[in-house]
This record gives C-alpha cells, structure tokens and sequence, in this order.
C-alpha cells in the first residue's frame, strides 16, 4: 500500500483556545484508523519543536481516546498572552491550522475520510 | 542691477461668492476582519464572508455590504467578483467587511456578527478587529462673501 507524507490536516481536524500565554489546541481524528496515528506521532517534542519560534518552551499532552483526541497544553506560545500580545492573532485561534500544515505524517489511502481532498494525492 | 518691465497686468474684482465644504451626519461605519492562514484557507474565507453576508440578510441589515479578501485583491475586487490573480489555496487570508448604517447599533451588529465566526463559523478563524467609526457626508456650496469673516482658532487640548 502507497505511503505518502501528508500534513495531519489529511486524518484530522483541531481546534484551539488560550488562557494567559498558553495556548491549548485540540488534535481530533476523523477516523478511528487515525487514532493510533496522532496518538504515536503527534508527540510533545514534534509540538514544540513546531511552536518554537513562537516562544513556545514546554508542551504537555493529554490524550483523550474516547474522543480519538489529544489535547496540547503549550506554555508561553501567545506573546505573553491576549491582553499583551502585539500579534495579530492575540488569542492564537489560528494555531490550530498551523498545526495541521506543520506536522507530517505517514499516510496510507485508508485514514483518509470519504471525499477526503487529499484522495488525489493517492491517484498520481 | 537687473530691472524688469512688466505690462499688461490685469484683475478681476474679487468674487461675491466663495466655494465652502458642508458636512452633514451621515450615519455609522462598521469595518469587520478575520484572519484564516494554513490549509484552505481561500476556501474558508470565502466561506466566511458567505456566511456574514447571509446572517446580515437574517439581521434585516439594510443597505450595502461589502466584503473583501485581503490577500486575494481585495484593494481591486469583492467578494462577489472574480479576482483576475492566480490564488494559492492555502496561505494567508484576511476577510475584511464594511456598511454604513444610519444608527451606531446596527454598525455594532454587524461587527459584532463578525466576531461570532469565533465561535460558529469556517475552522480556525483569528485576529478579529472590529470598528465603529461615524460618518460624515459632504457637498460643496457657494456662500455669500459677507457672511464670511476669516479667523483663525488654535486650541490645544
């Protein structure tokens, strides 16, 4: 079976929130395949590693199965926060679509949900 | 020494009338924007603005809405019209709404509908701005000369 590096974006959606300077981003699977997935790969280092130059310095995980979800906790991510940031995205509400773009993961045809657009990339 | 002669001067006799500028209240302006960036993020821009126009019809807003895409032309189109510029699908894309209203409220509203795509609207929208400015409308007149007295006022505040 074809394995294609994808962003996660392919196998997931997220959702993010804040409160003070960190900022706490919800990682989902559509599938119940991609749940092992995200859960192996989706790792505090590689989430750090991705906000780094944000100022992120630490990420806590949380992973929630019964949700296939994981949860990141990342510390000092939102230029001291959206009552002091000089971003224009002081809540960081779009962290969460970086983070789909950023992280690339193996994937095979399977994790992809039906109509998925990324079906195309399996064509070529 | 270098002496010039100049003939032929003429005038005229200063005109009864001068040009002015009047202003008049003319309602509120409401200005709205919401950032997507990343993975299709044209595709939920547009959406977004979809979904403001639809709610504002909702609303019973009257009067004209428009709606831009920063990032995709929006200094030469809207919304509506198609941009003539080749446009990555993903990338960086700033909504941007604007109408004026006769009352403050309904400028208000419609921003105030803007900011709710936080929370119900295309996935991941960010940096919400939003902004009340009043209006004034102008037109230029002919007033009488004597009316007029020049001065100047300085006021430090």
């Amino acid at each position: 079976m074809i394995k294609l590096n994808l962003p996660v974006h392919s196998i997931a959606h997220a959702r993010a929130g804040d409160k003070g300077d960190v900022s706490n981003i919800s990682l989902i699977a559509y599938l119940e395949s991609g749940w092992p997935v995200i859960e192996k790969l989706a790792t505090e280092e590689k989430v750090l590693e991705i906000f780094k130059h944000m100022g992120a310095t630490k990420v806590d995980r949380y992973k929630l199965p019964n949700l296939k979800a994981l949860n990141f906790v990342i510390h000092s991510a939102l230029g001291g926060g959206v009552n002091s940031s000089l971003r224009l995205d002081r809540h960081g509400k779009t962290l969460s679509s970086y983070l789909l773009h950023e992280l690339i993961i193996p994937v095979t045809e399977d994790l992809l949900p039906l109509k998925s657009p990324y079906l195309n990339k399996f064509k070529d | 020494m270098i002496q010039l002669l100049v003939k032929g001067g003429k005038g005229k006799k200063a005109p009864q009338k001068l040009k002015a500028t009047i202003c008049c209240d003319n309602g509120f302006m409401g200005e709205a924007e919401i950032s997507y960036a990343g993975p299709n993020a044209l595709a939920r821009a547009k959406l977004a603005g979809e979904v403001i126009s639809e709610r504002i019809q909702i609303l019973g807003l009257q009067g004209q809405l428009r709606v831009e895409i920063i990032g995709a032309g929006s200094v030469h189109f809207s919304i509506d019209e198609s941009s003539s510029y080749e446009l990555p699908k993903d990338g960086d894309y700033r909504v941007r709404t604007s109408a004026i209203y006769p009352k403050r409220y309904q400028a208000q509203q419609m921003v105030d509908e803007v900011m709710s795509l936080y929370c119900c609207g295309p996935a991941a929208g960010g940096g919400g701005r939003g902004y009340v400015t009043p209006q004034s409308s102008t037109a230029s007149i002919l007033v009488n000369r004597e009316i007029v007295s020049p001065n100047v006022q300085v006021k430090i505040l």
